[in-house]
């Protein structure tokens, strides 16, 4: 309870510093003007996205070596909040790239590889709906999520190859040196951490309450009939 | 490895070859698999054919993607089988009772959906390239199919076992694969283009071998997974 | 076949689906060289039993030994100690009854012996004449003697049959009871769920209440005594025969 609760002010805290500095500390970028403030809310959600589905390969793995409820149930959490970034990032980035290249979507390499990834967890929701309850989705959705996961470099080289339009990422091995200003660069860092912090309390939240569900089934067996 | 020898029943090679004989077997009977695919796959030629412009610019521009969109939706029909014999006369639980290791009867499976698939993809190809007048003998395109029909067949039939004990489960087939399946759908038709332009092996073989460590890396991570697929 | 180890002991067996228990902390022995029929109501969990000892299933919970192997976690290496006969054939509809058992014949590594052995157990279950054709042609009598001719292609020394009278005729029916003489002379044990009263006693030398997923009643089997067996399993399921 005190954990999630302190992750819950952490994170609040963190967006409100986040929220302020997109708007009031950040400067106004030079070239694409006023909607690149966006920048700060778009790179983290994809940021935490790919985060999300990490941990959903790691719980995967855990799931099917130890075959741990807990896994599982962190697994399903990581998914569903990582469809909810990811499609918010999507959402976003559409938004972004209207005025900044004048189109809603580009057939870009980033763009390609998230839309992928979009539907792949998408599908892995669809999954656990539909296969048989209990173990037996369970087992099939982390078969997946490893697949899934280890698809997406594999995504990544193809689209990559196949067309190449997008701004250079501003972070990891593919960035530009000093791509941004420095007070750019902290208004980044913050929003990055309260999204992450955001992603954590969201999936305490969920995973407790998975287990608040599968425990509340079983006193059904157990009180309830037969 | 040490796992495969405790099996006291066939070693892994025979019971790969003897569930890759009895699918043969069971489709040299039935014809259930190859035959409707096939029309339904020249079908599907003859629509590209009357939708696209037959104007040659035209052709070199699109050929390759609907050439890969008729193989993948033939494929998706012949991997919604693969599982889905089985289930008829239990024969799912007969195969799973045998004391032969889970990756050997995925094996078995897979290289049977592949080679159907390729078998459909060996009549497809002649009627494509007669209807848009492209080459047919070109070894590149042989080897493009040959390795992104094998990648196809590794998480198709791992999703397939899934798919079979689903709700909805032909349409969930297609949801699973064509995500998982994208980095070899691209690469193919990419590939498939250069080789139609006329160009180098040098110029397209980053896409073959990226087919190629998708095929790898499936082969090994499919089979090490089913397992969990299909053991309940 | 037969060992220090008993063929089958479960102890506080337990296997739940999702949040629904079947079976709840189940426990049996069965020795070599017995024939244990296994009677109960519908839901009782006794096809789950069969399959959790078939290995088709993993327990949630409890100890599992077949001939000693730790069948929970080792599920590889009980897989030929055991013929399962279950509702379902196994069988592929389009292919002879001949080529379906080569195909198990090879798949229990019996190799180049597959089709004499194949030959041996069509013959004593009267298989001889619909050995080339198809399964989906011959009668459904026929496709349950072709079923259990695949369950025993590899003598397993466990015979595990799940309601093997349903669609047997007569003669198949007493060449079931030969095969399990058979089986239980040559110190090979089984587990035989049924309905039928006076056919459980009779093949079994043991009867075994099953309900709710718990062993409720576990006795000798004795074929005259039909009406008192009757009457137990009332106490215990609520339920009749």
């Amino acid at each position: 309870m005190t954990v999630r609760m302190s992750l819950l002010g952490l994170s609040g805290g963190l967006m409100l510093a986040a929220l302020g500095m997109t708007f009031l500390y950040a400067p106004t970028d030079a070239v694409l003007g006023i909607s690149q403030r966006i920048f700060y809310v778009h790179v983290p959600l994809a940021l935490v996205g790919f985060l999300a589905f990490a941990v959903v390969a790691v719980c995967s793995i855990g799931y099917l070596w130890k075959g741990s409820e807990r896994m599982d149930n962190v697994a399903y959490a990581a998914a569903e909040i990582g469809v909810l970034f990811t499609s918010l990032m999507l959402i976003t980035g559409m938004l972004w790239a209207k005025p900044a290249w004048g189109v809603w979507w580009s057939l870009s390499p980033q763009l390609t590889t998230s839309l992928i990834l979009w539907f792949l967890y998408v599908a892995y929701l669809m999954l656990r709906a539909y296969a048989p309850p209990g173990e037996t989705a369970a087992r099939y959705a982390a078969v997946l999520g490893i697949i899934g996961f280890i698809d997406v470099p594999i995504v990544y080289m193809a689209a990559r190859w196949w067309r190449d339009l997008h701004p250079n990422k501003v972070l990891g091995p593919l960035a530009e040196e000093s791509a941004l200003e420095p007070s750019m660069q902290i208004t980044f860092l913050v929003s990055i951490l309260a999204f992450t912090a955001l992603f954590a309390w969201l999936l305490a939240e969920r995973t407790e309450l998975r287990r608040q569900e599968t425990q509340l089934e079983r006193m059904r067996y157990t009180y309830g009939q037969a | 490895m040490d796992e495969r020898r405790a099996h006291p029943g066939a070693s892994w090679w025979s019971a790969v070859l003897a569930v890759l004989w009895k699918d043969l077997l069971l489709e040299s009977r039935t014809r259930e698999i190859v035959t409707p695919i096939v029309v339904f796959s020249l079908l599907v030629i003859v629509i590209f054919s009357f939708v696209l412009d037959p104007n040659p610019r035209m052709v070199e521009a699109v050929a390759p993607g609907a050439l890969w969109v008729a193989f993948t939706f033939a494929g998706m029909l012949g991997l919604n089988r693969t599982f889905a014999l089985e289930k008829e006369r239990g024969g799912m639980e007969g195969l799973l009772l045998s004391p032969v290791g889970r990756d050997a009867l995925y094996a078995g499976k897979m290289l049977g959906a592949f080679l159907f698939m390729l078998l459909v993809e060996a009549i497809m190809l002649p009627a494509f390239s007669v209807v848009f007048n492209l080459p047919l003998l070109e070894p590149g395109l042989w080897l493009t199919i040959g390795l992104a029909t094998f990648g196809f067949a590794t998480v198709g039939a791992a999703f397939s076992a899934m798919a079979v004990n689903t709700r909805a489960r032909e349409i969930l087939l297609p949801v699973l694969f064509f995500p998982v399946a994208a980095p070899v759908i691209i690469a193919a038709a990419e590939a498939t283009r250069a080789i139609y332009a006329g160009d180098a092996f040098a110029d397209y073989g980053n896409w073959i071998g990226l087919i190629a460590a998708f095929d790898v890396i499936f082969a090994v991570v499919a089979a090490a997974t089913f397992e969990f697929i299909v053991s309940e | 076949m037969t060992s220090i180890h008993s063929a089958v002991s479960a102890a506080g067996l337990a296997k739940r689906f999702g949040a629904r228990p079947v079976l709840r902390g189940l426990d049996l022995e069965l020795g070599w060289g017995s024939v244990l029929t296994l009677f109960g109501p519908n839901g009782a969990g006794k096809t789950t039993l069969l399959r959790t000892l078939a290995g088709l299933t993993r327990p949630s919970g409890g100890a599992l030994h077949i001939a000693g192997v730790d069948a929970g976690r080792r599920r590889a290496d009980v897989r030929h100690l055991v013929g399962v006969v279950m509702h379902q054939t196994f069988l592929y509809d389009d292919l002879t009854v001949a080529e379906n058992l080569r195909f198990y014949a090879r798949m229990y590594g019996l190799g180049a012996s597959g089709g004499s052995r194949a030959a041996e157990v069509a013959e004593a279950l009267g298989l001889g004449g619909v050995m080339n054709a198809r399964v989906r042609t011959i009668s459904n009598g026929m496709q349950k003697r072709a079923a259990l001719a695949r369950a025993v292609i590899h003598r397993p020394p466990l015979l595990l049959l799940d309601e093997p009278e349903t669609g047997l005729d007569q003669d198949a029916m007493a060449a079931l009871e030969s095969l399990l003489a058979q089986h239980r002379e040559g110190g090979g044990s089984a587990i035989v769920t049924t309905h039928g009263v006076e056919q459980g006693l009779r093949v079994g030398d043991r009867a075994a209440i099953l309900h709710g997923g718990r062993v409720v009643y576990d006795g000798p089997a004795d074929a005259s005594e039909a009406d008192t067996f009757r009457r137990i399993y009332a106490e215990h399921t609520g339920g009749e025969l």
